[in-house]
């Protein structure tokens, strides 16, 4: 059985089983749909207000100081609102994965599975890989379905247009959502199921993975929401990086975590 | 039992320690094929240790620990599976059906959907196990889980089977069935080594018996005098009231 093979069996076991927890996904759904449906209204109500001409004028009324535009006001409020939305997505997908990766590793302390595994010919990088690919795909098929859907529809608004670089399908949202995203959440997957596997019990670990989770999301969500508008080749860079800084989490991983069930 | 048996393990100068806490120092051990190996003590006297490092899963600070001809430390990635492994706790996934877990484990041996099936059967059958193999393990009872893990200790016909307290929670039918299932694998051949605080059950089932405290092995308490005492009448009471596993 090659390393592939294993790596694929065991996210196929964790996919499973993550699938059957319902009110798990529900909460994950609930929360991507959340992220949507603020920004769906917030650019509703922006597209609302671009298309009234009393509203526009309502809006001039209402800005502060002189010499500002309504109609550039509300532009600038649908790029934040963009920006701010694409940042929310990618970061809790990434949040959401690196929560789920962590947890794979203490669920396997807890159900006391962890001898049984290392008893098999499994390297703990395998291992590892696999919880991780495992415990990335639910919420990956939730935030291409409900996060990528969102997208969609705000690209198909008026008032979003002058934005088109930073939604779909422009090459570079393209790449930022099915890869850099994807490569990003593998890399803070991979940090905190180590974190994880490093860990005595699971409250440390709990500790590790919510430190490492927190920042690294953030960080991660940040960079690929703002460098959208750099264009394609920047968002490939950033994918390549991505999946770089996963495969040396790996080999890291693999230096510092062991067979021996004590470390 | 064959007293007579080719070693399958030995331990040699086996020391180890958590941190600066030495946990075993010493020790030298040897388990036969078809015998059961008894390890008593008092808690925290190395009997969990000696097991996770006869299997493996603990690397030795000092010393030597050989199973089927290999350093422990290399059994996992020998492939051979000739260890199997049984703890308190049955170590299965809980959202997953029995015939699931099996299929996982045994995937992690390279064995297709197929192969487990066919070795599992009939292990599943004397387990009583076939007809709840499509249930989810969470709706099993203790009794049920154990068994399950003892059906994919075997599933990889090890040459040596390790117990860490198997049957500490387990109703006294299920312990029966437990220390049967051990005595039937040891008459096969396997060498079975017993971590336990039931002393009752260790006369009945191990053919020796070592005490491991205060990090040495001590002595042999019981050598070649195994005679299985009947079950008494509150056992015979017990089992015709509670029946079978549900």
């Amino acid at each position: 059985m090659s390393a592939v093979r294993r790596i694929a069996h065991i996210a196929r076991r964790e996919w499973l089983e993550l699938r059957r927890q319902r009110a798990m996904l529900a909460v994950i759904s609930a929360l991507f749909l959340a992220i949507a449906a603020i920004a769906a209204t917030a650019l509703l109500l922006l597209e609302r207000v671009a298309a009234g001409p009393a509203l526009l004028a309502s809006l001039a009324v209402w800005l502060p100081g002189e010499g500002i535009e309504p109609g550039a006001a509300v532009d600038a409020m649908a790029g934040t609102v963009v920006g701010f939305f694409n940042w929310l997505i990618f970061t809790q997908f990434l949040g959401i994965s690196a929560v789920l990766a962590g947890h794979t590793v203490l669920h396997d302390r807890q159900c006391h599975t962890l001898p049984f595994l290392l008893l098999a010919p499994v390297r703990r990088v395998e291992l590892v890989a696999g919880k991780v690919l495992g415990a990335t795909a639910p919420p990956f098929v939730l935030y291409v379905v409900l996060s990528g859907g969102a997208s969609l529809l705000a690209s198909s608004l008026v008032v979003t247009a002058p934005y088109a670089d930073r939604l779909p399908p422009s090459p570079a949202w393209l790449v930022a959502f099915f890869l850099g995203g994807p490569a990003w959440s593998l890399f803070t997957c991979t940090v905190c199921a180590i974190v994880s596997s490093l860990s005595r019990d699971v409250r440390t670990a709990q500790q590790g993975v919510w430190f490492v989770m927190f920042f690294a999301t953030f960080a991660c969500g940040f960079m690929l929401a703002a460098l959208l508008p750099e264009g394609v080749f920047v968002q490939l860079g950033v994918a390549v990086v991505g999946l770089t800084a996963t495969a040396g989490a790996l080999a890291a991983g693999g230096l510092v975590i062991s067979r021996d069930l004590s470390r | 039992m064959s007293e007579g048996g080719e070693p399958i393990a030995v331990v040699s100068g086996l020391g180890h320690a958590f941190g600066r806490q030495a946990v075993l120092e010493g020790v030298d051990l040897e388990v036969r094929s078809g015998e059961v190996l008894g390890l008593i003590g008092p808690n925290g006297g190395g009997k969990s240790t000696l097991l996770l490092l006869l299997a493996g899963l603990l690397a030795p600070r000092a010393g030597e620990v050989r199973v089927a001809g290999v350093p422990a430390s290399e059994l996992a990635t020998s492939r051979t599976g000739s260890v199997g492994l049984i703890t308190a706790q049955p170590g299965l996934y809980p959202l997953l059906s029995g015939w699931e877990n099996l299929s996982f484990f045994g995937g992690l041996f390279g064995m297709d959907a197929a192969e487990v099936r066919r070795r599992a059967q009939p292990l599943l059958r004397d387990t009583e196990l076939l007809s709840h193999a499509e249930r989810r393990v969470s709706t099993y009872s203790s009794g049920m889980q154990q068994k399950l893990s003892l059906v994919r200790a075997l599933l990889l016909s090890p040459r040596l089977l390790l117990l860490d307290e198997p049957t500490a929670n387990l109703d006294p039918v299920a312990s029966h069935a437990m220390h049967a299932a051990m005595r039937a694998q040891a008459d096969a051949g396997v060498g079975v080594v017993l971590a336990t605080h039931d002393l009752h059950a260790a006369e009945g089932i191990c053919d020796r018996v070592v005490l491991l405290r205060n990090r040495v092995l001590h002595l042999e308490v019981l050598s070649g005098e195994r005679a299985p005492p009947p079950p008494g009448r509150l056992y015979a009471l017990y089992r015709d009231l509670a029946g079978e596993e549900p």
